[in-house]
């Protein structure tokens, strides 16, 4: 069997409504995942949800949550079983100077970006609800990996706690084969960019755009790590920050 | 809201400058240290001081503090 293939795999993503989750679902639809997608908003899930291929006989599913309310957690993981691979792709981002920052802000955008996954994860293993040799994945940022933009110091220290937790949770989940990695982007063009722009006006995004010798992403060329991190191709691969930004690293 | 506290809220988001020196029609983006972190303070100054949403292209098309005053103003 191709190792790239997702052939035959029950994957879950969460912020699936939207963005690089969205992307993410429809690419391992594609790749032959069947995918439990789940979000905050209906509406918008539905649409991701009409997007899934199906050509190997998929069998998808949909379940509408806040990630970061606990309970409605702990009773959405009850329905759910089997799991080959998870996608932790829901986050939020705040632009504003760390001297604003809120006890408010911090809470949300930590339960957004953190808590709200960590505490998802936790109730699945705990009941054992993730196959031998699954395959976890965080989204990360090289926001809080490698470099650190201006105002954006809540969701720098979110990204860098998801560092840290894949590689003690790498180590611990070893013993099941469960691999354990997280994906840094830079700029992709999603929602997240345009809420970016509103704020730091076009004009300097457009001069950021400079600083990528490849320009900004898509959301697709983020999935495609994901598709190869969630297959038996990748199956050496475990604790590690992936950093994919279009060369922005290398120009800095 | 008054063009007085105003300024003194604009002074606030920059390191050092001595508020006698800004009026309203001071230029407020050649002042000392102006730079993209002082305009997304003003963004989060507009939004804790009088709680209207400012955006970059508003701050990029205000010239002047007066100019930037009115835009806040007219805000609901």
């Amino acid at each position: 069997m191709n190792p790239f293939s997702l052939e035959g795999k029950k994957i879950l993503i969460t912020g699936a409504s939207s963005g690089i989750g969205r992307t993410v679902a429809i690419e391992a639809s594609l790749a032959g995942a069947n995918i439990v997608i789940c979000g905050r908003n209906s509406e918008r899930l539905n649409k991701t949800f009409d997007l899934l291929h199906r050509i190997y006989n998929q069998r998808h599913e949909r379940i509408v949550f806040d990630l970061a309310d606990e309970l409605a957690t702990s009773a959405t993981i009850h329905q759910l079983s089997d799991f080959d691979g998870i996608v932790f792709a829901a986050g939020s981002d705040l632009i504003q100077p760390f001297s604003f920052t809120t006890s408010q802000q911090l809470k949300s955008i930590m339960d957004d970006n953190f808590t709200g996954q960590v505490l998802m994860l936790q109730k699945l293993i705990k009941t054992k609800k993730i196959n031998q040799g699954a395959s976890i994945v965080f989204f990360s940022s090289v926001n809080g990996t490698s470099i650190g933009s201006k105002g954006h110091s809540l969701y720098a220290a979110a990204k860098g706690a998801i560092n840290g937790l894949v590689r003690v949770l790498a180590n611990e989940l070893s013993k099941k084969k469960i691999r354990v990695n997280a994906i840094a982007p830079g700029m992709v063009e999603t929602g997240l960019m345009k809420m970016n722009e509103e704020i730091v006006s076009q004009e300097l995004l457009e001069e950021h755009r400079k600083d990528y010798p490849l320009g900004f992403g898509r959301p697709e060329d983020v999935a495609y790590l994901c598709i190869y991190l969630l297959s038996t191709a990748s199956v050496w691969m475990t604790g590690q920050s992936i950093t994919i930004d279009g060369g922005l690293g290398i120009n800095r | 809201m008054n063009i007085e506290k105003f300024i003194k809220h604009l002074v606030e988001q920059f390191d050092e400058i001595d508020p006698a020196d800004v009026s309203p029609t001071t230029k407020f983006k050649e002042l000392d240290g102006w730079d993209s972190l002082v305009a997304i303070s003003l963004i989060a100054m507009v939004d804790a001081e009088y709680g209207k949403k400012l955006t970059g292209d508003e701050i990029r098309k205000a010239q002047s503090v007066s100019d930037l005053f009115e835009i806040v103003k007219s805000k609901n």
